[in-house]
C-alpha cells in the first residue's frame, strides 16, 4: 500500500469479508456492455476495432495492436497467478492440506467414496473438505493447453447405468459430478489404468489443461514420478470427439472433451 | 403398482446401484495401486500401435 500522505506512516488497509468466487463466462464483453457505444469505441479506439471484439478478437490482441511497444497482458501471464491469491505449490500449501493429499493419492483413506456419499468416515469427511477448499484457496499452477488424458475400466453394468453408451458428439459431459477426478499427462498412464480388468469397457478421456478449477499435485504427490493433475467435481465440457473401437475382442471408447 | 411398492422398487434401484459404485471404487482403488507400482518400477506396458494411434487423435 502506498503511503496516505507524504513523510506520515499512515496507511490505507483493505478490509475483506470472505471473498465469493464469481464465474463471469466471458468478462471481457460483460465488462465491455458496462459501457456505452461510445465509450466502448474510446476504449479500443475505433468502431472497426469494436467490431472485429465483437466478432470475438481479444481486448488485449487489440490493444496490443495499436501500441506494440506498450503491450498489456493479464495479471496471471505476467507473474504466473494472479497476484492477489497465492499460487498453489509445495511451498505454499499447509500441513493438513499435504496430510490431505497424500491420503488422496495413497488411498489410505476412503475420500472418493465419502465424496459419493457412500461412506460417512470423519478422516475422509475432513480430507474431502480440504481437498475441496484447495480449489478456493489458492489459484491454479496448471499450464494451460497441455494434453492430459484419464483411463477407466468401467464394468460392463455401470457403463450402461452411467449412460456412456448414449453418449454423442456435441453433449455435455462432467468427469465427475461429485468428486475430484485425476489426469495423467503421460498417455501411458491412462492407458495403464484401462488396462485393468477383463469384462470392462476401456475408456479414455482426453482434454486440454486449463488453469481453473485444476491443480498440478506432481510435486506434493506421495506417488513417486506419477503427473498428476487433479480436477474439481461438477466441471462440464462438451464432447467435440467420440470414438469407440474393438481390439482383440476388447472394447474401447475415446472421449474429447473442450471446456464449456 | 401402489406407491409403496413403488417406493421400494426405487429403494432397490439405488441399493443395487450403491452396491454397483463401492465395487467400481474398490476396485479403482486396487486399479491404482498396482499402476503407482508400475509408474515407481518403470514397468507401465507399451501401448499397442493400433491403439496408441486410437488415443493420438487431435483434441479439439
Amino acid at each position: 500500500m502506498l503511503p496516505l500522505h507524504p513523510h506520515c506512516h499512515c496507511r490505507y488497509i483493505g478490509h475483506y469479508s470472505k471473498v465469493h468466487k464469481i464465474v463471469v463466462k466471458n468478462p471481457q464483453l460483460s465488462t465491455m456492455q458496462k459501457f456505452s457505444l461510445n465509450e466502448q469505441r474510446q476504449i479500443v479506439g475505433s468502431y472497426a476495432k469494436l467490431q472485429e471484439f465483437h466478432n470475438g478478437e481479444d481486448i488485449t490482441k487489440l490493444f496490443n495492436r495499436v501500441r506494440p511497444d506498450y503491450p498489456v497482458g493479464f495479471c496471471h501471464d505476467v507473474f504466473g497467478y494472479n497476484g492477489g491469491m497465492k499460487k498453489f505449490s509445495d511451498k505454499t500449501i499447509t500441513h493438513q492440506e499435504k496430510k490431505s493429499i497424500t491420503a488422496w493419492t495413497d488411498d489410505s483413506s476412503s475420500i472418493k467414496h465419502f465424496m459419493w456419499g457412500i461412506s460417512d468416515d470423519k478422516v475422509s469427511k475432513e480430507h474431502s473438505e480440504t481437498l475441496f477448499g484447495l480449489f478456493n484457496k489458492y489459484s491454479s499452477n496448471v499450464k494451460t493447453g497441455k494434453i492430459l488424458y484419464r483411463g477407466m475400466a468401467v464394468p460392463n453394468n455401470l457403463f450402461e447405468f452411467m449412460g456412456y453408451d448414449k453418449l454423442v458428439k456435441g453433449s455435455d459431459y462432467t468427469p465427475d459430478n461429485k468428486a475430484i477426478s485425476s489426469f495423467s499427462s503421460s498417455k501411458k498412464v491412462a492407458y495403464d489404468f484401462a488396462f485393468d480388468g477383463e469384462h470392462k469397457q476401456k475408456v479414455i478421456i482426453k482434454i486440454k489443461s486449463h488453469n481453473e478449477d485444476m491443480l498440478d499435485i506432481t510435486s506434493v504427490s506421495s506417488a513417486a514420478k506419477e503427473e498428476e493433475t487433479i480436477l474439481t467435481k461438477n466441471i462440464w465440457y462438451n464432447i467435440v470427439h467420440i470414438r469407440k473401437s474393438e481390439y482383440g475382442g476388447v472394447k474401447w471408447m475415446l472421449i474429447v472433451l473442450k471446456k464449456k | 403398482m401402489d406407491v409403496n411398492s413403488s417406493k421400494k422398487e426405487i429403494k432397490q434401484i439405488s441399493e443395487a446401484s450403491k452396491d454397483m459404485l463401492i465395487d467400481a471404487l474398490n476396485s479403482a482403488k486396487k486399479t491404482r495401486k498396482r499402476v503407482r507400482e508400475n509408474i515407481k518400477n518403470n514397468t507401465l506396458p507399451e501401448i499397442p500401435k493400433e491403439i496408441d494411434s486410437f488415443l493420438s487423435e487431435e483434441v479439439a
